[in-house]
């Protein structure tokens, strides 16, 4: 049986503007089996991207755990944190987040390099091959079109064969013929290199080439009337 | 179908603009912040250094004065007439002209045989208008009557009478070109204060009129311009128009001569801080504007149309800048007209005439400048934001440059990023070079200045010794008058001195030039004749006869070592080896010069009862060594020779060096010695640390002056830095939310952002110590009409740079704290979506 690699539980995250508060999670509990592929459906601002940067470490819960690979989240420091994030998790945002100071291969290598690994010359060579952007490594971000560019952000999150591939919506500023190239990409790498791979989306259609697919609603998990 | 015409009619959306901008400012308080502080900084730099440089300039003018005893640019030397006064008095550029005139040297005194001083007279323009800033104290005044004197408490001591205050009365012995007379004197005035002739006495109008000197042969016509800058070509028509004789001597300062060169470097300076100032504001207001492309877009999106959207741009940075300018300006007054002022008074410093004053061309430069600066700095961004499109404008995602394509890279990925962002960004990389290495400059130049006024400022005397004490028993006219006061106890109590490194001595004896016709004695006597026109040729050559020794000269001897470093000075003419053995000697006369076909022909002198004869092998004018008072000529010798014509030959002098320079221990257990000394009344002394105080004294906050402009400069360079590096931090948030996003720890920020500071720092230390050390070579040397030699005041430099260095270091890392706060990195990169 494939183990659980990501589990919430009781996940509550409120951010206070102003005077208000607002509550982005609600208690959620949450599960991923290793190499599975889950797709995040939901209206925007039901806190879809809040859950995926609670799993990915980028924020910390209010209330609740995270658990990914056997490591609690909740109980971690800013620095491990960052160590999590470079060694466990590969991000791909909407808005690509490349560096643009860096060049695609600077990009791609960053967090390897961050971590004073060596580069695996012969993998990211072959990453970039998979991914069509072999031709591009020398240019800056802001030299690619929209779809290069989000597959150099795909390359950096797998660069360091991250056990869990945590994307939100990679596709929202792709056309459409681009986004289907973008997902099938993802999903033949992730099963090719074994990795779990959770996908924030709004397009249903990218939804159900998922293993799974969860819908959130006002911060909690829909199951549905 | 027929086309419609949509129809723009102005209506007054004014109000509705100008709420908005306010608005705008009152909600981005942050960045708004930057752009406020970085015109009140320029504005600051530019009110406060123009006006404390200002006062730092006459400051210097009056060190000059003080140094020169009197406010002048040119002299007409060696006598004048009536109309070549007259033509300077006519000139519209000409501010003062002042007649000053030598009439006598007093010989001895009723409490002092030998008196070493002269009398004086100057015209009222002279004393009233040109001696006044050189005078810090006067009692009593001008001499009015013949037998009236005004004297200074250094002359009263040399007379031995430093008990005597106005009104008091002395009899002193001079010499006039109507001859030597004896006279009671009454002291109408004392005065304290700057300048050579501290060791004269001035005297009246008529007591002038009566010594037989005339203006147009000895009188001196001191020149003092409207202006501080003249061109060299104006000085020399002047000189032309003046028609001079042959003998007489036309000076300028070289202030005066130099003062375009100086007005060049100082313009220049002023470039340099103008320009600080202007590349600031122009990249913060780049900055400031282009960061919020994002919103003008969302408004032009709303409807607002490009000339409402430039217009509203505008009003923002009005607001600011009018603001910025104006609490710059407030700043500026309070630390250049309250502050610095507070502070020298605190401090006790007497500015003299001088001080710190308002100046209205520099509130007027500084607004100029600044506002200028504003307004080229706005306009391209303004363009920017005007014509960016709203679906563009809603894409930007701060400023971003476009580097070229490059290839993969090797090396430490911190120093690579570091270097990458510096290159990438090369304006901002510019503007922090610039501001920093200009403030480190200007600090660097204001310290070689500042510091070459004060210990290089003493004009190197014989050796460049610290201590120099001359015996100085010898009277004119007698012979046997010098007395042992420098015995070998004396000279082996210095050698044993804890700081004394070397001891040198100039020893000499007596000696008589025996009367021979056409010879050497007799063209001395023509000579001194002329000097004295109440003597005879006849008379003084049968007064001569009588009493050669009356007459007498000195031989001197002097080492290898100071051969080498006189025959240098003469043009090496004379033979090393024939001077050594000696067969040759410099013959050295102070009275008048002596012509060089006396070189090669011999001398006779007599030592006692021996008569010797010595080849002439160069002559010199001037009495350097021993600065003895005997009427006739020196001949200087080897060590050797002088030791084979007498075996008990007199110290003249000694010269003392220090182990280090300026040591105030020695100098105070030397003059304990000399103290204890029998003839320490005829021991005179000359010390470097003295000469150097008294020019601290003149110099009398100009060094505290210049250090608060250096350090002013610093701290506005480093608060430039501060505040590019803030707003840079602003626009690289995103840059680094995204780095942290893929595992990039705080830790790891920080180290990156150290080494940014540390490149930044380096370039500036290395612009600084390259193209720093030409512009502070090229403007120490346009300003330096006294000669200085150029030296760096490592130590204040070396601080400057390890300030710079540290600053450089902690700011990214402060200011990328500021900018983060403690928010997580999906908050900071939702700031973008």
């Amino acid at each position: 049986m494939e183990r659980v690699i990501v589990k919430t539980n009781s996940l509550s995250k409120h951010y206070h503007i102003g005077t208000q508060t607002v509550i982005a999670l609600d208690g959620v509990n949450f599960e991923v089996k290793e190499r599975e592929f889950v797709s995040i459906i939901g209206k925007s601002g039901c806190g879809k991207s809040t859950l995926l940067h609670m799993i990915g470490g980028l924020d910390l819960p209010t209330s609740g755990t995270v658990i990914v690979d056997g490591m609690n989240l909740s109980e971690m420091n800013e620095e491990q944190l960052a160590l999590f994030r470079r060694r466990k998790a590969g991000f791909i945002f909407q808005q690509y987040n490349l560096i643009p100071d860096l060049n695609i291969y600077d990009n791609i290598t960053f967090p390897l390099e961050l971590d004073g690994a060596v580069v695996d010359k012969e993998f990211i060579q072959e990453l970039v091959e998979t991914l069509h952007i072999a031709d591009k490594l020398e240019m800056f971000p802001s030299m690619l079109s929209g779809g290069e560019q989000q597959r150099a952000a795909i390359a950096r999150a797998l660069a360091t064969k991250p056990a869990i591939i945590l994307a939100d919506e990679p596709t929202g500023n792709l056309d459409t013929s681009a986004s289907h190239d973008v997902i099938g990409l993802l999903k033949v790498i992730a099963e090719k290199y074994q990795q779990t791979l959770i996908v924030i989306t709004h397009d249903l259609d990218i939804a159900q080439m998922a293993d799974r697919t969860v819908r959130l609603q006002d911060g909690k998990i829909w199951k549905g009337k | 179908m027929e086309g419609k015409v949509i129809l723009m009619l102005a209506n007054n959306n004014r109000s509705v603009i100008n709420k908005l901008a306010e608005n705008t400012i009152r909600t981005n308080k942050r960045q708004f912040f930057i752009l406020f502080l970085t015109i009140l900084l320029s504005s600051f730099m530019l009110f406060s250094i123009f006006t404390i440089g200002l006062t730092y300039l006459d400051l210097s003018r009056l060190q000059n004065t003080r140094l020169y005893g009197s406010e002048y640019d040119i002299a007409v030397m060696n006598g004048f007439t009536e109309d070549q006064r007259k033509i300077l008095l006519n000139r519209s550029d000409v501010k003062s002209v002042g007649v000053l005139a030598y009439c006598g040297n007093v010989k001895s005194s009723d409490s002092d045989r030998s008196v070493n001083a002269g009398f004086l007279w100057g015209d009222k323009t002279y004393w009233e208008s040109q001696k006044a800033l050189a005078v810090t104290e006067m009692k009593g005044h001008y001499p009015q009557t013949r037998n009236e004197l005004l004297a200074t408490e250094e002359v009263l001591e040399a007379c031995g009478k430093s008990s005597l205050s106005v009104g008091g009365c002395l009899s002193l012995t001079y010499e006039d070109y109507t001859g030597i007379h004896t006279t009671d004197f009454v002291i109408s005035g004392i005065w304290k204060g700057y300048g050579g002739d501290k060791a004269n006495f001035y005297v009246s109008k008529d007591f002038y009129e009566q010594t037989g000197y005339d203006l147009e042969s000895s009188g001196i016509l001191q020149v003092k311009f409207k202006s501080n800058y003249m061109t060299g070509k104006t000085i020399e028509k002047l000189k032309e128009s003046l028609g001079l004789s042959l003998t007489q001597v036309f000076q300028a300062s070289e202030y005066i001569e130099r003062s375009l060169t100086i007005l060049f470097a100082v313009l220049g300076l002023c470039f340099i801080i103008c320009l600080s100032a202007y590349l600031l504001i122009y990249n913060i207001l780049y900055l400031s504007v282009s960061g919020k492309i994002r919103y003008y877009g969302l408004l032009q999106t709303l409807g607002m149309t490009k000339k409402q959207l430039v217009r509203f741009i505008r009003k923002q940075i009005l607001l600011v800048g009018v603001t910025g300018i104006t609490a710059g300006i407030i700043l500026g007054i309070s630390v250049s007209l309250i502050l610095a002022p507070y502070v020298v008074k605190v401090l006790g410093i007497s500015l003299g005439n001088t001080g710190f004053y308002f100046y209205p061309e520099v509130l007027a430069l500084s607004i100029l400048v600044t506002a200028a600066a504003i307004l080229c700095g706005v306009r391209k961004p303004i363009h920017i934001a005007a014509d960016v499109t709203p679906v563009e404008a809603v894409k930007y995602r701060g400023n971003i440059v476009i580097p070229c394509a490059r290839k993969k890279r090797q090396g430490n990925l911190y120093w690579r990023m570091a270097k990458d962002q510096l290159k990438n960004n090369k304006k901002r990389t510019a503007v922090v070079f610039l501001s920093l290495a200009m403030s480190l400059i200007v600090f660097f130049c204001l310290t070689t200045l500042i510091d070459s006024q004060g210990r290089r400022t003493v004009y190197p005397n014989y050796w460049d010794a610290d201590f120099i004490v001359h015996n100085s028993t010898q009277t004119t006219e007698d012979i046997t008058s010098l007395k042992p006061a420098i015995d070998d106890a004396f000279l082996s109590d210095i050698q044993k001195t804890a700081g004394v490194a070397e001891v040198h001595a100039v020893k000499g004896i007596p000696v008589v030039f025996p009367y021979e016709e056409g010879g050497f004695s007799d063209f001395w006597i023509k000579g001194c004749t002329k000097m004295k026109p109440y003597l005879t040729y006849s008379d003084a050559v049968s007064e001569y006869q009588k009493n050669p020794e009356k007459y007498y000269g000195m031989v001197k001897g002097i080492d290898e070592s100071e051969f080498n470093y006189l025959n240098g000075s003469l043009g090496s003419i004379i033979d090393r080896q024939e001077f050594l053995s000696g067969k040759t000697a410099i013959l050295q006369y102070a009275g008048f010069e002596i012509p060089k076909k006396w070189i090669g022909s011999s001398i006779s002198f007599s030592t006692g009862n021996q008569k010797q004869e010595i080849k002439i092998g160069a002559v010199s004018y001037g009495d350097y060594y021993g600065a003895t008072v005997n009427f006739g000529a020196n001949l200087i010798v080897s060590e050797n020779h002088l030791e084979s014509l007498t075996s008990k030959p007199y110290v003249l002098s000694l010269t003392v060096k220090y182990k280090q320079s300026y040591d105030v221990e020695t100098e105070k257990e030397i003059k304990n010695i000399i103290e204890a000394n029998p003839y320490n009344h005829d021991l005179l002394s000359i010390s470097k640390y003295d000469d150097m105080k008294t020019i601290q004294d003149s110099q009398s906050g100009m060094f505290e002056t210049g250090t608060v402009i250096s350090l002013l400069l610093l701290l506005v360079g480093m608060l430039n830095y501060i505040n590019t590096m803030a707003n840079s931090m602003q626009n690289r948030k995103l840059t680094f939310s995204i780095m942290e996003s893929v595992g990039m720890s705080k830790k790891q920020v920080k180290k990156l952002l150290i080494r940014e500071g540390m490149l930044y720092a380096g370039g500036s230390v290395f612009i600084t110590l390259t193209i720093g050390t030409g512009i502070t070579w090229f403007i120490f040397q346009s300003m330096n009409y006294m000669k200085i030699p150029f030296a760096i005041p490592v130590l204040p430099l070396l601080c400057a740079i390890l300030l710079v260095m540290i600053l450089c270091a902690l700011t990214p890392i402060v200011t990328y704290k500021r900018t983060v706060r403690n928010r997580s990195v999906t908050e900071r990169l939702r700031e973008y979506e």
